[in-house]
């Protein structure tokens, strides 16, 4: 039998695509706009003089804000079970992805930027250029192994016969091993021995930064050093012979420990917080409305 | 929160409306002033050091992607490597590679500042490094950059994870005078302890219009503070009502989410 829908991957995918968009005739037109859009826009920057040229990147910048403003602050009913949205919240994920494509365009750069380093400073033999050598066979190993490996669990997620699965799977065996010899043999570990360094780390800067030297300094070591006793069950044997029950419980070391932390630093950490919301909502409103002014918008030289 | 009630819409709609009246005012020509900020007068002053020593400068601005906590990390090492470009002092900057949009950008910041110094010979693009976009990977990146280059001074200034307290450490070790700033309240504690001197909090957001003095930032800063104190009436209201009406009380209900 004719399989009705001609592209079986889009199915059940409503909930990606908005509710219009039922049949791939409609996502290639879709596409096919972006794409002249973004033409035209490209093909105008290039034509029109500098202060028009501003005003569309002004305008451009200002659409796009109001779509996801609008989809905030318009009001919500039910879509569907379970899911509150207005009329624009079926399109924010399409968009996030269409952002997130846009972004991969710039990903080879990186790569790019590095791989033109390593290579310099191999063809100028600069200092520890081995360690050059060896970035150009680690991104080799892993771009090779990592795409094959994608493309082997590929091929393995359409297999359904058992028999043939186990087959294949063994015959794909040095593939599996060397990714999961590289990323986890070889990067997780590298990722935790880094983490693990922190602990080293943290010892010496408190070392340093808990010099009692002013009052504030020794109010500060005081208060650490009560909040870490009132963590460990030497700190709660302290005064485990205060009754729970009693009024004076809350002199107990945990509990000392507890209320300087929900009580006296969750309250100074939220007035920081009010005032990072609000500078990033400035900041964001002047990018929106192309107010801002600095390295890369409209800076008066 | 994914969508906004009544009572956020309004207050959000107040907020802006005091952020974009005091850029106006101050775009009209009125005079605004901003109060100290000590963490950023010291940019100049380890920008001098490292020239001095004959050493370079180091910027990260962190694990961010191209958003307005990256942005603001941006407009900061704008400012850096113009002082430093005037000064021939190397400015290196490693770029996290979470977000594949942000080299270009970043590079980009980079060459401008020397164009705008007069200076677009100088501009190294090997100044410009993509390092890794894991998380320590990046941060032993710049760790042994930090150690190799022995670099003088090092500007932290962005979004930070775990990593903070190696990049600050590690910049200790080598002996360099040391700049962050952070919006996050989390890593805070790791850069007082290990930097010379950090801008916290809001200050992270004022640097800008403190660096630069333009009127439509000192505008926003105004608002900002509108803002903050706005807030704070309806805090204290909530308290008081809470005080001797209950905390069901119908203020307190209001801005239930």
């Amino acid at each position: 039998m004719k399989n009705p829908n001609p592209y079986p991957h889009f199915q059940g995918h409503h909930l990606i695509f908005p509710a219009i968009i039922k049949n791939p005739q409609a996502l290639w037109l879709m596409i096919g706009a972006s794409l002249a859009f973004c033409v035209l826009i490209f093909f105008l920057l290039q034509l029109l003089p500098g202060r028009s040229r501003r005003w569309l990147i002004i305008g451009c910048t200002f659409l796009a804000g109001c779509f996801y403003s609008m989809e905030f602050f318009l009001p919500v009913h039910q879509l569907e079970p379970g899911k509150m949205g207005n009329f624009l919240t079926p399109w924010v994920e399409p968009l996030g992805f269409f952002v997130m494509s846009m972004g991969g365009f710039a990903i080879g750069l990186g790569v790019v930027n590095l791989a033109a380093y390593h290579a310099k400073a191999i063809a100028g033999r600069k200092q520890g250029w081995e360690n050059s050598v060896v970035f150009f066979l680690a991104l080799i190993a892993m771009i090779v192994i990592g795409i094959w490996n994608v493309h082997v669990g590929r091929i393995a997620q359409q297999i359904k016969d058992p028999g043939v699965l186990k087959a294949f799977e063994h015959h794909t065996k040095t593939v599996t091993d060397g990714y999961e010899l590289l990323f986890n043999g070889m990067l997780q570990p590298l990722g935790a021995t880094m983490f693990s360094v922190l602990a080293f780390f943290i010892v010496s800067a408190a070392y340093r930064a808990f010099r009692i030297r002013t009052l504030e300094a020794a109010l500060m070591s005081a208060t650490a050093f009560l909040v870490l006793l009132s963590m460990v069950p030497l700190g709660m044997a302290i005064t485990s012979s205060i009754n729970v029950h009693s009024g004076y419980a809350g002199l107990r070391l945990e509990n000392l420990g507890r209320w300087i932390l929900v009580v006296i630093n969750m309250s100074t950490v939220r007035a920081i917080n009010f005032g990072v919301a609000v500078g990033g909502l400035a900041m964001s409103l002047r990018v929106w409305l192309s107010l801002e002014r600095g390295a890369y918008f409209d800076q008066k030289v | 929160m994914e969508h906004s009630n009544t009572q956020t819409a309004v207050l959000l709609g107040v907020l802006a409306l005091f952020i974009v009246f005091n850029v106006l005012r101050a775009r009209r020509g009125k005079e605004l002033f901003i109060r100290r900020i000590p963490g950023v007068d010291h940019i100049d002053e380890a920008i001098g050091r490292a020239t001095e020593m004959g050493r370079p400068l180091l910027f990260s601005s962190g694990l961010g992607g191209l958003d307005i906590i990256t942005l603001q990390a941006l407009e900061i090492m704008s400012h850096v490597v113009r002082h430093a470009a005037r000064l021939n002092t190397r400015v290196l900057v490693p770029v996290y590679g979470g977000d594949p949009p942000l080299f270009p950008v970043v590079e980009q910041v980079y060459r401008e500042a020397y164009v705008a110094e007069g200076k677009p010979e100088a501009f190294n693009p090997d100044d410009v490094r993509f390092l890794s976009g894991d998380q320590f990977a990046y941060a032993s990146g710049v760790m042994g950059l930090m150690h190799r280059e022995k670099v003088a001074g090092t500007f932290l200034f962005g979004y930070f994870a775990a990593e903070s307290l190696l990049l600050a450490e590690t910049g200790q070790q080598v002996g360099a005078i040391q700049l962050a700033g952070t919006p996050q309240t989390d890593q805070i504690p790791f850069f007082v302890a290990a930097c010379d001197y950090t801008i916290i909090g809001e200050e992270y957001w004022a640097t800008s219009a403190y660096i630069s003095r333009e009127p439509v930032l000192l505008g926003s800063l105004v608002g900002q503070d509108w803002s903050k104190i706005l807030i704070a009436i309806i805090i204290l209201a909530g308290l008081v009502l809470a005080l001797f009406y209950g905390p069901n009380n119908w203020f307190s209900l209001l801005w239930k989410i």
